[in-house]
């Protein structure tokens, strides 16, 4: 079950919300059509492997490619996992969001119906009210709302900030998997040329490098604000265990199966995956 | 010497099968093909743009991993017909040889080493 968005009209939230839920729309799309292709190929492999009443294919090449398709397999399946977690991410914030702009927007109508607020000389504009100076209370009802205004605007930063702490940690993960693709990984010495062509390895890498630029800078900001690591936690497990979207999904998507015998290299990356997505686990 | 056995046209069809779904895969996301949408506040959007992108990197990086598995997988079966004719020296040679080409392959060397 999606979150719900509810209809909005004032912008006094800053932000796309609908965008952003279309957003992890495309995410979730791209993350399900992945999922068969796992299994595609890994039962394309296991026919080549164990053919009944034909050649089994064996031998030194047979097991070198086993073990290296299992790479790909639990990379197939874990990108899937990570897109579905990011888009959830995307969702829970859109979702934050568009609520917090509701409750303002209620606001303002609950005192437009009752007489304390006009619309403002901008309203066309901001959608900003004034009081009704001709309502008794008026001008306590309008600072009261502007103080709680004020707690909202609050609240959506948090929101936001919230959810960059953990894209951020999706970054991570998703550094560590590019990395792993040119050669470079922590994790492991498995492919120590990587798994692509030269070419293609000199395409990608100016890219993540700059990408993981981009990241680290972004995590220096992150790094000065007051968002502790429990607060993150306990939003990450909101979206898990609350909306159970990204749980739900989770297991539509093909688990970390191994193909082979020898995954354990990839098994570094994918269990700081894991760490990650188990986050997000019901 | 250790046993091996190929079913030729099995491994082609298999090799053709991965470079299919690797360019299936692929096409799924084109540059841009996610939309950044503002969250509200700039910091933020960055760091989703950067997340978005590498998305984009580590799925096209994927595909193209497939499909070399494709393309390794007809070279081994190409490296099995060359070999048809020759002692099973050679033929064991030959599939080393395929399993750990290098520059477009993946390197197979530390797992496809024979055990002794």
């Amino acid at each position: 079950m999606r979150p719900y968005l509810p209809p909005t009209w004032g912008h006094y939230v800053a932000g796309d919300f609908y965008g952003l839920q279309n957003l992890a729309t495309a995410l979730y799309d791209l993350a399900l059509k992945g999922n068969p292709h796992v299994d595609q190929l890994r039962r394309k492999v296991n026919e080549l492997l164990s053919r009944q009443g034909r050649v089994q294919w064996s031998g030194v090449s047979a097991g070198a490619f086993t073990a290296s398709y299992g790479q790909d397999a639990s990379m197939l399946s874990a990108l899937d996992k990570i897109v579905a977690a990011t888009a959830a991410i995307i969702d829970h914030l859109a979702e934050k969001l568009a609520t917090i702009e509701h409750a303002i927007e209620q606001e303002v109508s609950e005192g437009l119906e009752k007489g304390y607020f006009l619309r403002g000389p901008d309203w066309a504009k901001t959608n900003a009210p004034r009081p009704n100076l001709n309502y008794k209370g008026s001008n306590t009802a309008m600072s009261q709302f502007i103080h709680r205004g004020g707690q909202y605007i609050q609240q959506a930063q948090e929101a936001r900030e919230i959810a960059a702490q953990e894209l951020a940690k999706i970054g991570d993960v998703l550094l560590e998997m590019l990395n792993y693709y040119r050669g470079k990984s922590k994790v492991g010495k498995l492919d120590p040329g990587g798994l692509l062509r030269e070419g293609q390895v000199q395409w990608y890498s100016p890219r993540i490098d700059e990408l993981s630029k981009h990241l680290k800078t972004e995590k220096e900001h992150l790094a000065g604000m007051n968002l502790d690591a429990k607060t993150v936690g306990a939003d990450m497990k909101k979206i898990g265990g609350g909306a159970q979207t990204v749980g739900d999904l989770m297991g539509l998507i093909e688990p970390l199966k191994p193909a082979g015998e020898t995954v354990s290299t990839v098994g570094g990356v994918v269990s700081e995956l894991g760490e990650v997505t188990e986050h997000f686990g019901k | 010497m250790g046993g091996y056995a190929a079913d030729i046209e099995a491994i082609i069809y298999t090799g053709y099968t991965f470079k299919k779904v690797a360019e299936d895969y692929k096409s799924y996301m084109s540059p841009g093909s996610l939309e950044k949408p503002s969250t509200g506040d700039p910091n933020t959007d960055q760091t989703l743009g950067t997340v978005l992108e590498m998305i984009y990197l580590v799925h096209g990086a994927l595909a193209d991993a497939i499909w070399q598995h494709g393309e390794k997988l007809q070279l081994v079966a190409e490296k099995y017909q060359e070999a048809d004719d020759q002692s099973i020296v050679s033929l064991m040679q030959a599939a080393v040889t395929a399993a750990t080409l290098r520059t477009d392959l993946p390197n197979f060397t530390a797992l496809a080493e024979p055990k002794n």
